[in-house]
């Protein structure tokens, strides 16, 4: 009976060591933090979001800058090589007018220096027709003509493509735009919970 | 003796129970009264203005000399070699009218049209290009 007694009694103590041990260590962990604590707490937790979004969308617009400059300089390039060869042809058929343009003022100053000379002055009659007659022909001419189209062609397909890269890069950009929105938007309203919930453990 | 030795563990029970009970108390006033209650400062927002605070966030990230770029108009070559056409025509023009030669101007004028304008559809378009091309890079998110 005795020792019966002295069981109960030992373990009347090893609950209550057991209980104060509880006691001490649950109140520490359930302790409210205080306001002002909560508000820091809150206070970070939307730094750590903003550097987040931040960290999140800035990359994305570089890569959008450079892809659409890169999509400029090819265009570009693109319409040099081809104006390049549409002025090449140009070229080689105003060879002629040119020429005869030349050929006019030289007969002319010729005229002119011997004003009395009645062949000199047939001679820039002449040429003059030759020049009408060269620069005339240029606006028929189906090599100019073709090479008008050919470089309408690579100019249009040119500037189409740096658009549809340009669109490309605007809608990659946007996703993350928006991505990272949302996961902002959801980081603030978690940290905003937390912060409500700390707070109101506090004023308990 | 029995009975006192009962009695003494029950003390030491009692004891150490009430000193649970005091510490926890202890601890729980401790908390109460080492928390200060300040007014919450942010706990207002109501995340109902997100989107223009991430405008702001973004414009804090504005840099618009990244979007701005050399721009040489391809076609500029061309305008000068017009140009130098057309000055070459000007000379003849002035002669013939010096000489009285009103026909022969109005010939080496419309000669000099057929030469000049021939590239002028290229000269434009190329130019209404690049100011395009370069407007959307410009238009490109600064943020």
């Amino acid at each position: 009976m005795e020792r019966k007694k002295l069981q109960t009694t030992a373990a009347v103590i090893l609950v209550s060591v057991l209980a104060w041990g509880c006691a001490s260590t649950g109140a520490a962990s359930a302790a409210p933090i205080t306001t002002a604590q909560a508000n820091a707490d809150y206070a970070t937790s939307l730094a750590a979001a903003k550097a987040s979004f931040l960290a999140a969308v800035k990359p994305s617009r570089a890569t959008m800058l450079d892809e659409g400059k890169r999509a400029e300089a090819a265009r570009r390039w693109t319409v040099k090589t081809g104006l390049v060869k549409f002025n090449a042809v140009v070229a080689a058929e105003k060879a002629l007018s040119l020429a005869a343009e030349k050929t006019y003022k030289a007969s002319v100053a010729k005229s002119l220096a011997s004003s009395t000379d009645l062949t000199l002055k047939a001679a820039v009659k002449t040429n003059l027709a030759a020049l009408t007659k060269a620069t005339t022909a240029l606006s028929s001419d189906v090599k100019i003509a073709a090479a008008h189209a050919t470089f309408a062609k690579v100019r249009t397909s040119a500037m189409d493509k740096f658009k549809a890269t340009l669109e490309i890069s605007a809608k990659e950009r946007a996703n993350t735009l928006g991505r990272a929105s949302l996961r902002y938007k959801a980081d603030k309203a978690r940290a905003l919970a937390t912060l409500q919930a700390a707070l109101k453990k506090a004023s308990k | 003796m029995k009975t006192k030795l009962f009695g003494f563990s029950m003390l030491t029970a009692i004891s150490a129970l009430t000193l649970s009970a005091v510490a926890f108390g202890t601890n729980a006033s401790a908390t109460d009264t080492a928390t200060p209650s300040p007014a919450p400062v942010i706990s207002t927002d109501s995340g109902a203005n997100d989107d223009a605070e991430i405008l702001t966030l973004l414009s804090a990230q504005s840099d618009v000399t990244d979007n701005t770029q050399v721009v040489d108009t391809l076609s500029d070559a061309n305008k000068t070699e017009d140009a130098l056409e057309q000055a070459a025509f000007d000379d003849d023009v002035k002669a013939a009218v010096l000489a009285g030669d009103s026909a022969s101007a109005a010939q080496l004028t419309a000669s000099a049209a057929i030469l000049t304008s021939i590239d002028v559809p290229e000269v434009q378009a190329v130019a209404a290009d690049d100011a395009e091309a370069h407007t959307l890079i410009i238009g490109l998110p600064q943020k």
